[in-house]
């Protein structure tokens, strides 16, 4: 005999009873102590919008995503045209600076060794 | 003044409960339908019939309040016992800090039911309650709903939360806690 039927064998019938007609008058008993109507919570819509809100926060992050990525990957690897017209710019305004501190090549040569 | 009412399937009260104007129509026959059962699952846990009807009573307003989280995804029976069971959980919490019952006391509650108007059972049966109601909580609810109601496992875990397996664990633990007593007091 397993210990399931032992206990069974060791209990009879239902030993606890109710008071005479106590489930006859359960019911009413307990609708009259209800309060009012139950409250209403969150709109049935709100519920049913929530996933295209999160499908659209989603797709804004993805959107976001792409957009940094592509902005980053510009600012690594500027076009060689680019690179180009800064180092034009640079030399020009440096040969013009030069002109006008009536520096030779050599002083300015010996000007930045003696800063380092 | 009774109520008759025909039986309704789970689908059937819904629908009553979720339109505004039948809303009260389909909780009466909720009440109708699942009181009786209700009560013998929280009697078993609280084990006096006036405590049982307080807890009872409690479970039908804690559901009518929260009427509007039951969305059908599980029968109505297992959402109105997963009420139940935590207000009886929360009954014995409470009356366990109360001073009435001896709980160092062995036989306290066996005794207890011995002298209540509302327990017929011989001072065995009166053992077995007193057995049960000291098993942890999670033991003593498993195996009220799964001996006395012969509830699937699956419908216990919706309630409690729980998985089978552990549920299967306890309720083999329970199981043989009591058999141990019985033969303790044999």
């Amino acid at each position: 005999m397993n210990e399931e039927d032992y206990i069974r064998n060791k209990m009879g019938n239902n030993p606890f009873r109710v008071p005479e007609g106590y489930f006859e008058h359960l019911t009413p008993r307990i609708m009259s102590q209800l309060p009012g109507q139950p409250v209403q919570q969150k709109p049935a819509l709100v519920k049913r919008l929530r996933p295209l809100l999160y499908a659209a926060a989603c797709i804004c992050v993805a959107v976001f995503s792409v957009a940094i990525y592509f902005n980053h990957k510009d600012v690594d690897q500027p076009l060689a045209s680019t690179q180009q017209q800064d180092t034009y710019y640079n030399d020009t305004y440096i040969d013009e600076v030069a002109d006008y501190a009536m520096l030779d090549n050599e002083e300015i040569y010996y000007s930045l060794l003696a800063d380092i | 003044m009774e109520v008759m009412m025909t039986p309704m399937d789970d689908n059937q009260i819904i629908t009553l409960i979720r339109n505004p104007k039948t809303t009260q129509k389909g909780f009466e026959t909720m009440v109708n339908q699942y009181s009786e059962k209700l009560y013998w699952q929280i009697r078993r846990m609280v084990l006096i019939h006036e405590d049982a009807d307080d807890v009872l009573q409690n479970t039908f307003l804690k559901a009518w309040s929260s009427l509007n989280t039951f969305h059908g995804d599980s029968k109505i029976y297992t959402w109105l016992s997963r009420i139940a069971i935590n207000e009886a959980l929360d009954f014995l919490r409470k009356q366990k800090n109360k001073p009435t019952i001896s709980t160092d006391d062995e036989m306290g509650i066996a005794n207890h039911l011995m002298a209540d108007d509302y327990f017929d059972g011989d001072e065995t049966e009166a053992q077995l309650q007193e057995a049960i109601a000291q098993l942890p909580e999670v033991q003593k609810t498993v195996f009220t709903l799964r001996y006395y109601e012969e509830m699937k496992y699956s419908d216990i875990s919706k309630i409690m939360g729980t998985s089978e397996g552990g549920l299967k664990a306890s309720y083999h633990i329970a199981v043989k806690k009591i058999t141990e007593f019985f033969k303790r007091h044999d």
